[in-house]
């Protein structure tokens, strides 16, 4: 009985977290289809090109970089899921971003959700990004063509 | 140009993303609540007490750190409150957090993208701790 009840909650929680998630999936997809389309993508990503070339990432990874840092590691990875299906990334690129979204993705979210503890919010930011830079730095370093 | 043809594939696009993200969420809530339910996670939070030492932590930590590794933060922050933590040790404890949480479901995801998910998982676990205890010599 005790089983039922937790899966049970478990499917409400599941259900209502992919709930919250299609209310910003479908307009984000949409958003970004409407910028390639107006030709505004190709600025964003020439204006993102000092942060793909540091990382030595194709210029089209770094929208979802920027979106999984911002808005979280799901919505990150389904833009770059779709980016993957256009076949636009090569996998050293992929996996270099995953790498950064893997250690510092919803940074607003995840950030403040630490005041209620007393933590220092500053230290906590700014710790995780030099650490995201530091370790996709060395792997785009050290991750050299994979087919 | 902006066309209808934009509208179809920006749905299109947003529903191909959610129906893959379901998928995923589903089964990995089922696990992760059984797993917080069943008490496995106290156990083998005890294992770790002892490197709780090299962060600057209190040994309670240990599960605070386990249960937001394979839940998420909240679920940490819950056993955190009961906790006494100084301003030094909340900042660590938050960044450690910060870089390793909600493993079990956010691996899925990476693996779903196809990348390696034991190499991304065991990188975040081993970077939290290493900058963890960076901070304690430095902060």
């Amino acid at each position: 009985m005790q089983v039922v009840i937790i899966l049970i909650e478990a499917l409400k929680t599941g259900l209502s977290a992919i709930l919250d998630l299609a209310i910003i999936i479908f307009p984000l997809m949409l958003g970004i289809e409407i910028l390639k389309d107006l030709k505004v993508m190709d600025r964003l990503s020439n204006l993102m090109s000092p942060l793909s070339s540091f990382l030595r990432i194709h210029k089209d990874s770094s929208l979802p970089l920027v979106i999984g840092v911002v808005l979280g590691l799901f919505f990150g990875a389904g833009v770059l899921v779709n980016s993957v299906d256009e076949g636009n990334l090569d996998k050293r690129s992929l996996v270099v971003v995953a790498v950064f979204l893997a250690l510092c993705h919803a940074v607003i979210e995840d950030t403040v959700i630490f005041a209620p503890i007393g933590a220092n919010l500053l230290i906590v930011l700014f710790v995780r990004i030099v650490a995201a830079f530091a370790i996709s730095f060395v792997a785009s370093r050290l991750i050299k063509e994979i087919h | 140009m902006l066309s209808s043809d934009t509208l179809k594939r920006g749905l299109s696009k947003g529903l191909h993303v959610m129906i893959m993200l379901a998928k995923i969420m589903l089964p990995v809530y089922l696990v992760v609540e059984s797993l917080r339910a069943s008490g496995l996670l106290e156990t083998v939070s005890r294992f770790f007490v002892p490197f709780m030492t090299v962060l600057g932590l209190p040994g309670e930590a240990a599960f605070a750190l386990i249960i937001g590794a394979a839940v998420n933060i909240y679920a940490a922050l819950g056993v955190l409150v009961s906790i006494d933590l100084t301003a030094k040790q909340a900042t660590i404890i938050a960044i450690v957090l910060s870089i390793s949480h909600n493993l079990i479901g956010e691996t899925v995801v990476i693996r779903k993208i196809g990348v390696n998910p034991y190499f991304i998982a065991g990188l975040r676990i081993f970077s939290a701790f290493v900058v963890g205890a960076i901070l304690n010599l430095i902060l």
